[in-house]
């Protein structure tokens, strides 16, 4: 499985160095 | 999404190759979670935004994907961030590779309108290119809102 951050300024911190784009998935429990 | 598509062997591959990935639960009120959505927030679950490595948003999409579908969406993604990288032959790749799709994505018909303008950015910023590479929309996809987009040239 990927590596999920569950902060959006810490994937793009990540970003930064990987040079990879941010993707954002917010979904719903119920 | 958690029981079908990200336990693919196909999207856990292409997302850990090519992306940095953020999961946010809507019904967290935590104050992380509620800055990760702040001002991207969809009114429906589950829903995607893809920023580039700085922070641009490129893509909106909601609704399940299916693995094949979700890694066409996201390819189409990283042919905006190439062309943002002024890459337009990088970005010509990723969109062609989605529009070469048999059978075809939902998001085939906006690959092709995207891989007509990245090979007119490649090739010299020719009319000529653009349409011949709409051309395509024309005959594929005459009633998809890409053609009407396209048609004015």
């Amino acid at each position: 499985m990927p590596v999920w951050h569950s902060d959006l300024d810490a994937a793009k911190a990540a970003a930064q160095l990987t040079g990879r784009p941010i993707l954002l998935y917010t979904w719903s429990p119920g | 999404m958690d029981a079908v598509t990200y336990p693919s062997a196909q999207t856990e591959t292409f997302l850990s190759s090519r992306f940095e990935c953020v999961k946010v639960s809507v019904a967290d009120k935590g104050p992380e979670a509620r800055a990760a959505v702040r001002g991207y927030r969809h009114l429906w679950a589950p829903g995607f935004v893809v920023f580039s490595q700085r922070g641009e948003e490129l893509r909106r999409f909601l609704g399940y994907q299916a693995p094949r579908e979700f890694i066409a969406e996201l390819t189409v993604a990283l042919g905006k961030v190439r062309m943002l990288h002024r890459d337009p032959a990088g970005a010509f790749e990723a969109f062609r590779e989605v529009a070469d799709l048999e059978p075809p994505a939902p998001v085939t018909p906006e690959a092709i309108y995207w891989a007509g303008v990245a090979a007119y950015q490649r090739d010299g910023e020719d009319l000529d290119f653009l349409r011949e590479y709409w051309d395509e929309l024309r005959i594929r996809f005459p009633d998809s809102r890409w053609w009407v987009a396209a048609d004015v040239y």
